[in-house]
């Protein structure tokens, strides 16, 4: 596949997925643009894999945790806005952006696991090798996520991660 | 207190605003002559991975609290015990690989043959402590008045885990060849006791042969036909039924299920129709 397609292709969901990592738009723009140009470099390599687009999706995860970023991007702009004021009093709407305020507020590396599990439906062992931690740690990382977000799994006790 | 399920709105909420910014913003490749290459990839499912996922394999299974009274200090509050019952004498399909293959060879019947390579539980089941979720705050936020996001704050409240615990697995799993008319393919298949809250779904829901129904019986049914790069093709089909059985079933014309390696045929050896019959069956 040449890049161009990939690029094509693919870009839409790479936003998708760098914007719920990040919860920032501008944020997502910057770092899927960075990466789609160093993967343009390496191209050649990258689409001789077995699964390239999971591929560049790590380099997408890496590209947001590496220090140089975050020191160099902890920019004072806010996490994303509701694009439109709470009309209709939605009250759905208000808690659903409270959350996504939450997810914004958490350290990156628990927000990469829960993205990582929730989102894009990765198991424990998947998460580690991504993030290049134990699997406990991965497991602390979430849970303490799910509670600063408040996300309560004593509710709806079982969640199931199919095998296949 | 939320569920998981605010939680996929706000992912949603928040692919929603990356379209549009996809849609104003556009990626302009670097300006550099690239050395003609031409390659075929297999890309297995990874679109599915990235986008489709969101209401995919992780299967969330809501409390019945809908969670939305207001909090009463001191009430006391019961949550229903989960108890599983498996009472019948014949023990179901999906009790171990074998059982789940040897029943897979009645219903199929004369349609086609199969060899099984790989076994394996259905599901894991990923159950967080019971312990209550400490946090205390109210339900209501206000507007976050910090200019930088924290690196890394030390949570407030913690949930103990058991770091040695091995996630419990339901069901049953095989995968393997499978012949019909002389056209052979990988498949899988997968079945477990589910709680029959959420329907069934596509790996790739954005996939315009994503067809997800109701069923007179009441079940839930999923079928998609996903084609790969390099000729590979996946016909998938989900089936949850009110009992909460789950039903996954994939087949390709490649030797992976989810279709990558080598290719063994034109076609998957089944159609999507004749895996909905599969997955409809009497006899499991």
């Amino acid at each position: 596949m040449e890049f161009g397609e990939y690029v094509v292709g693919r870009r839409p969901a790479l936003m998708r997925f760098a914007t719920v990592l990040t919860c920032q738009t501008w944020l997502a723009e910057d770092i899927v643009s960075d990466v789609l140009g160093r993967a343009y470099e390496r191209w050649d390599r990258i689409s001789g894999m077995a699964e390239p687009h999971a591929y560049v999706r790590r380099m997408v995860v890496n590209e947001y945790l590496s220090w140089r970023r975050r020191l160099a991007r902890t920019s004072p702009r806010a996490e994303v806005e509701p694009d439109a004021p709470f009309s209709d009093g939605a009250d759905e709407r208000a808690q659903r952006d409270a959350l996504i305020r939450r997810l914004a507020r958490l350290p990156r590396r628990q927000r990469a696991a829960v993205v990582l599990r929730y989102y894009a439906g990765l198991s424990d062992a998947e998460i580690s090798a991504e993030l290049g931690c134990r699997v406990t740690t991965v497991r602390s990382q979430i849970s303490r996520a799910l509670a600063t977000l408040r996300v309560d799994l004593t509710a709806n006790p079982h969640t199931y991660q199919e095998t296949r | 207190m939320t569920d998981l399920r605010a939680l996929n709105d706000a992912f949603e909420e928040l692919e929603r605003r990356a379209d549009v910014a996809t849609a104003t913003g556009s990626f302009d490749l670097p300006h550099r002559n690239r050395a003609r290459a031409s390659r075929l990839v297999p890309m297995a499912l990874a679109a599915a991975a990235v986008a489709g996922l969101v209401t995919g394999a992780v299967l969330l299974v809501p409390g019945d609290d809908p969670g939305t009274q207001a909090a009463q200090p001191g009430g006391s509050t019961t949550t229903a015990p989960v108890t599983t019952t498996t009472a019948t004498p014949p023990p179901p399909a999906y009790d171990n690989p074998e059982l789940l293959a040897e029943r897979f060879r009645a219903v199929l019947g004369d349609l086609a043959t199969f060899t099984v390579t790989e076994t394996g539980p259905g599901a894991s089941v990923m159950t967080l402590p019971d312990k209550p979720i400490t946090g205390t705050a109210p339900t209501t936020t206000t507007a976050p008045t910090t200019t930088t996001v924290p690196i890394s704050t030390a949570p407030t409240t913690t949930v103990p885990i058991d770091p040695g615990s091995q996630p419990k697995t339901v069901g049953s799993s095989i995968v393997g060849t499978l012949t019909s008319a002389g056209v052979t393919g990988g498949f899988d298949l997968l079945m477990y006791p589910g709680q029959g809250r959420d329907g069934a779904w596509c790996d790739a829901p954005d996939e315009p042969s994503c067809s997800v129904r109701e069923l007179p019986d009441g079940s839930s049914l999923a079928t998609s036909q996903v084609a790969l790069e390099s000729g590979g093709v996946t016909h998938q089909v989900s089936l949850v039924r009110p009992d909460g059985l789950v039903f996954v079933m994939h087949v390709s014309n490649r030797q992976s299920p989810k279709g990558s390696g080598p290719v063994l045929g034109a076609q998957p050896p089944l159609t999507v129709e004749q895996l909905v019959q599969i997955a409809t069956s009497d006899r499991w």
